[in-house]
């Protein structure tokens, strides 16, 4: 895998030819990716204009992904979480074993509630049916884990914790 | 003047050990930074360097907002962050004792905190 020790300039992303800016491909309004870090083990990903749209992964022990990522206010504008996500994977490539979902709040954990309330679903087939397990399974990471610091009853969760695995 | 930053890192280590919650570290945080608040991913930096926490246990700092914005309350903020802080304090509780200017390391290579 190509190693970056330094800061990857703006315009390097603009002009990938096989990842041209995801405002031409997709039609995404306000987004200027910025690669700021991007090592063996970090990518940070950065909208330069808009500040709470970005994302940030780590490749720890194991090959565990761990990221946070983030598009706010919710306005239809910004990188978005599919292309992000995309971008990240495919810096990390095939180092990555499994992929992490710490969900204590957002859109995946809202998901994981409004799916398994009732009964109506298990919490594993809940996980894949949020943003991040549709992400992870289209790169081949459709099996879900459910790891013991999950907390709460279906329906209403407080936090949910799952390892993506191929 | 801005602090520096192994300045602010103690500064939150002895908060943490006067039994200050992280949604007031934070605030500190915010506070100290000048007119320009301090990117979540800072906050979330920080937070880590100072109690040598995950991104996994940090990332709770990215559902909370020092005005009530945020989805996560200060109070849910404190709940998933004060155990971990507890947790990790071998770690971090004599960092600054032993002038350990590593700390518990950025996140490099392929260690796990």
């Amino acid at each position: 895998m190509v190693e970056y020790n330094t800061l990857v300039p703006s315009r390097i992303v603009g002009t990938r030819v096989k990842h041209p800016s995801p405002c031409l491909l997709e039609g995404a309004m306000n987004c200027e990716p910025d690669i700021e870090v991007a090592t063996a083990t970090e990518f940070l990903l950065r909208n330069k204009k808009k500040d709470q749209n970005f994302i940030y992964g780590e490749l720890i022990s194991g090959g565990q992904l761990s990221f946070v990522f983030e598009n706010l206010p919710k306005d239809g504008t910004g990188c978005r979480g599919r292309w992000l996500f995309d971008e990240m994977m495919r810096h990390f490539g095939s180092s990555v074993v499994a992929i992490q979902g710490n969900w204590t709040y957002g859109d995946n954990l809202a998901m994981v509630n409004r799916l398994t309330s009732l009964g109506a679903m298990s919490i594993e087939d809940a996980a894949k049916r949020g943003p991040t397990g549709k992400y992870a399974a289209s790169w081949g990471f459709a099996q879900v884990q459910v790891l013991s610091q999950t907390s709460g009853t279906p329906g209403n969760y407080v936090c949910v914790y799952v390892l993506f695995k191929k | 003047m801005k602090a520096s930053r192994p300045a602010i890192v103690r500064h939150l280590r002895n908060m943490a050990r006067r039994g200050h919650a992280p949604s007031q570290m934070l605030r500190e945080l915010i506070d100290r930074s000048g007119p320009e608040p301090p990117h979540k991913l800072t906050l979330i930096k920080y937070m880590r360097e100072a109690f040598c926490l995950s991104l996994q246990e940090a990332s709770p700092i990215g559902g909370w907002a020092s005005d009530g914005s945020g989805e996560l309350d200060d109070s849910q903020l404190d709940g998933f962050i004060e155990p971990e802080i507890v947790e990790h304090r071998a770690q971090w509780g004599s960092l600054d004792e032993s002038l350990d200017r590593q700390g518990c390391r950025e996140p490099e290579g392929l260690s796990q905190n």
